[in-house]
């Protein structure tokens, strides 16, 4: 039986969508569950909120708490860590995840939900697999160490700076002995 | 009166025209069908092409290669009926799937979902080719019915068909339970092509189709030298009485004009295997039992 925090829940549906809110938010959740099984092969997961101080958040490039960010266990071993995102393409707003290690090193990121049809390009695993391996002292640069994208220019540049952002937001944590 | 004469000549000629011209084309598409038979290197190719959802990861292509027989082993004036049989080795032979094209017959099975089939028939099938594929086990895959075009020096077959997974993903995927196959089927000068548009579709009941993913096919046909699958013809002629006391079983259960289900698994085992390892001497009785077996019920 797959077994799931009440906090899980009680983060989605606090959670904030674009259009019909419900239906959003079981997409989402259903989506979560999918990826963190395919990212982590296993089915009997746990998920732990991880508490951030407002001190701490000031300091942050992005907003991680425990609305978002999320320490994964299975029988009570870490796996590593999951975040939840979001960021711009030319109008709208997508959602993200990244997988961590339990060494804080990125071990996956997918876009989960996308709502425009220009852009998609950069939901392929061909592109995101650039972030793979990248840790807190990574710094992504669009069209430098991240291949830009002919035709998908705003959103894979939004992912990227959002990628940035969270490595960023993670050395943050990492320096204060929250991770 | 003279002008009531040629009138009624002139109309004459006209239908006489139509008659030879379909009868031609008739002829075309006989010739067509039949040049699919022969000794060929198949190479199988599949990519998936593209996803509605962003999050959907694409699968690995496909690619594999065979030697494989496809020999008539019905030539009547509307029905022909080809199956297809795999060399792998040199010598060892696999019964792979079989092809029956019936001329102005719309009568056929359309896959629904999970092994269900629904009998259909369909009107205006003048001048139409209903091809109906079956599985290894003789089984229904999936048909369609559609004319066969010849211009331009091209002679090709085309329409969509729902069908079961494909073999190469019936143990592997389970995310989704219906393919809508795009068939193109296309005579050439160096053996035929068989090129695909395919929808992998979940079916609910009651519930509109969601497309999962699209992908292309393209398995090409190479005409080579019959001695190269002699060991298949040899292997047809041992078996050949077999099969066709399996065909009369289906026939009988395809007269019925009802739908069918069919189990997917007996005993824990796929079950075309039933009937896939059978002895050339097995007798009507013993395979009408096992084909009765397969069926969930007729609906």
């Amino acid at each position: 039986m797959i077994s799931k925090s009440i906090v899980f829940f009680g983060f989605l549906l606090s959670f904030i969508y674009m259009g019909n809110p419900i239906q959003a938010q079981n997409t989402l959740q259903e989506k979560f569950h999918k990826e963190i099984i395919s990212a982590f092969e296993t089915e009997d997961y746990q998920l732990k909120e991880i508490k951030v101080s407002e001190n701490l958040q000031d300091q942050m490039k992005v907003e991680m708490n425990n609305k978002n960010f999320f320490q994964i266990f299975t029988q009570d071993q870490l796996l590593g860590y999951a975040y939840l995102g979001e960021a711009a393409s030319m109008k709208k707003m997508f959602d993200y995840v990244v997988f961590f290690d339990k060494d804080l090193i990125i071990k996956k990121s997918k876009v989960l939900i996308y709502r425009e049809d220009f852009g998609r390009q950069i939901g392929t695993r061909r592109w995101l697999s650039q972030f793979d391996g990248m840790n807190s002292t990574s710094n992504p640069q669009y069209g430098e160490d991240i291949a830009a994208i002919s035709g998908a220019t705003i959103s894979a540049s939004s992912m990227t700076r959002a990628m940035n952002g969270v490595l960023k937001s993670l050395a943050v944590l990492q320096k204060n002995g929250v991770l | 009166m003279r002008t009531k004469k040629l009138l009624m000549l002139s109309l004459f000629s006209i239908c006489s025209a139509g008659i030879f011209a379909q009868e031609d084309h008739k002829k075309q598409d006989i010739a067509a069908i039949m040049d699919m038979c022969g000794c060929y290197e198949v190479e199988f190719k599949y990519a998936e092409t593209f996803a509605p959802d962003i999050a959907y990861e694409k699968a690995y292509n496909y690619n594999a290669k065979a030697l494989e027989l496809a020999i008539p082993i019905i030539e009547k004036d509307d029905f022909i009926s080809i199956q297809h049989l795999l060399v792998v080795n040199d010598t060892m032979i696999i019964k792979h799937w079989r092809q029956d094209w019936e001329y102005e017959d719309g009568e056929r099975y359309e896959y629904v979902a999970d092994s269900k089939w629904k009998f259909v028939d369909k009107d205006e099938v003048d001048g139409t080719w209903t091809q109906r594929v079956f599985h290894v086990d003789d089984s229904p895959r999936y048909s369609g019915t559609a004319t066969w075009v010849h211009v331009d020096g091209k002679s090709f077959w085309e329409d969509d068909a729902d069908s079961p997974l494909p073999r190469r993903e019936y143990s592997k995927r389970k995310d989704y339970n219906v393919m809508v196959r795009g068939n193109r089927v296309e005579i050439t000068d160096f053996g035929w092509i068989h090129e695909q548009d395919n929808d992998k579709i979940i079916r609910e009941e009651g519930k509109e189709d969601i497309l999962l993913a699209q992908e292309k096919g393209m398995n090409t046909y190479i005409k080579v030298d019959d001695k190269e699958c002699q060991a298949a013809k040899k292997w047809w002629e041992n078996n050949k009485d077999l099969w066709a006391k399996v065909r009369k079983k289906w026939d009988k259960v395809f007269d019925k004009d009802t739908d069918i289900q069919l189990k997917e698994k007996i005993e824990d085992k796929p079950a075309y295997l039933q009937l896939f390892m059978l002895e050339p001497g097995t007798s009507q009785k013993e395979i009408n039992k096992i084909i009765d077996n397969l069926m969930v019920e007729t609906l």
